[in-house]
């Protein structure tokens, strides 16, 4: 009894420090960007990887994950899914809760995005926005549904913030990676327990961040003759960016709102897991 | 080159009309594709607008509206949302 109670306990601890890791390691990089100023992308130590790399295996890179990013949207939409290395057939009711629920989630993200936008949050940083924090959230807790609200969100907020075009395609898609990787890659969505809050810091955070980023990246170089963002811009600046950007808020914010939120929402019958059905 | 703009709207309409015949012919689906073609066309519309009222030349325009129309769209769209739960009885648990 004493044993497995100090072992609990020692598990709580790897996972505070896990996450107190994580949370230092973006706060550590935030105050690199304010050091050497943010008009110095290409000395801020999170845009070394991308100097080392170099333009054209970036490129590589993050065409592999645009590629399998694009296939998962998609075979996630028509039904499809990928569950212990097998694709199966995935039963989402789509129903009027179903919608409901990706009206409810693009609407509070992209209002949120857009409430926020421009405003400082922290006193002198206009860039900090809050609502990141909910997209990871809105697909841990409903699913394909939230993602897909997630995406339609981003959409909404990009004609909001001026930055609607070609490229939104590529945001749209890439916030719904988001939102998809922790839903589909953490095996404990209940923010209770150690294993959970160390899945998160992993696939929420870290992997879901990097892969949104680059998957966006790839498309806006990809489509440089329509959208005419320079590659040195993109590479050197806009990645590494959305990269910080979105791991610093959800670092912080999202384990707390996912730790109060998820029992209101088991409770009710929308936690995806109560509502999807595979089939083999 | 086709304007970009006009690309956008172009998908919207096509996801919007596929929504609609897919819920037209009770195909499952058609709620949600006729849900995002809505908002996409939504979201070319706020483009638009705010193209033409010259919002997007300064950001001291643009905030203030974006800002104005993002609570709008929290406070409509979960207010919304909840009021179809609770008449629904999501909010009892029926959605189990």
């Amino acid at each position: 009894m004493m044993g497995s109670r100090a072992m609990a306990t020692s598990l709580w601890v790897v996972a505070f420090v896990i996450a107190a890791i994580f949370i230092g390691f973006i706060l550590m990089i935030g105050f690199d960007i304010l050091a050497k100023g943010l008009d110095k992308p290409s000395e801020w130590l999170i845009t070394q990887p991308f100097v080392v790399l170099g333009r054209d295996a970036l490129f590589a890179i993050a065409g592999v994950l645009w590629v399998i990013g694009t296939i998962i949207f998609f075979m996630e939409l028509s039904g499809w899914t990928i569950k212990g290395w097998r694709i199966v057939r995935q039963v989402i009711r789509w129903d009027a809760i179903d919608v409901s629920v990706t009206a409810l989630s693009a609407a509070v993200y992209g209002g949120a995005l857009a409430a926020t936008g421009g405003i400082p949050i922290i006193p002198g940083f206009t860039w900090v926005r809050p609502a990141n924090a909910l997209a990871p959230l809105f697909g841990i807790l409903f699913g394909v549904p939230g993602a897909l609200g997630t995406s339609i969100g981003n959409f909404i907020a990009d004609a909001l913030a001026g930055y609607l075009g070609v490229g939104s395609i590529g945001g749209f898609i890439g916030n719904f990676i988001i939102a998809y990787v922790p839903y589909k890659l953490m095996k404990d969505h209940s923010f209770r327990t150690p294993r959970s809050l160390i899945e998160f810091y992993v696939w929420g955070v870290l992997v879901g961040s990097v892969w949104c980023s680059l998957y966006i990246s790839w498309w806006l170089d990809f489509m440089e003759p329509v959208i005419g963002l320079p590659k040195s811009f993109i590479w050197g600046f806009f990645a590494p960016w959305v990269i910080f950007n979105n791991s610093f808020i959800t670092a912080i914010v999202s384990p707390i709102l996912g730790f109060i939120l998820y029992p209101p929402i088991k409770a009710r019958g929308l936690y995806w897991a109560d509502r999807i059905k595979f089939q083999q | 080159m086709l304007d970009q703009y006009l690309a956008l709207s172009i998908i919207g309409v096509i996801i919007l009309v596929l929504g609609l015949a897919l819920l037209i012919g009770k195909r499952k689906g058609g709620y949600v594709l006729t849900l995002l073609g809505a908002l996409w066309l939504l979201t070319m519309v706020i483009y638009y607008a705010f193209d033409y009222a010259g919002l997007y030349e300064t950001k001291s325009r643009l905030y203030p509206v974006a800002n104005v129309i993002g609570v709008l769209l929290i406070v409509i769209g979960l207010g919304a949302v909840l009021y179809y739960w609770a008449r629904a009885g999501v909010l009892r648990g029926v959605g189990k």
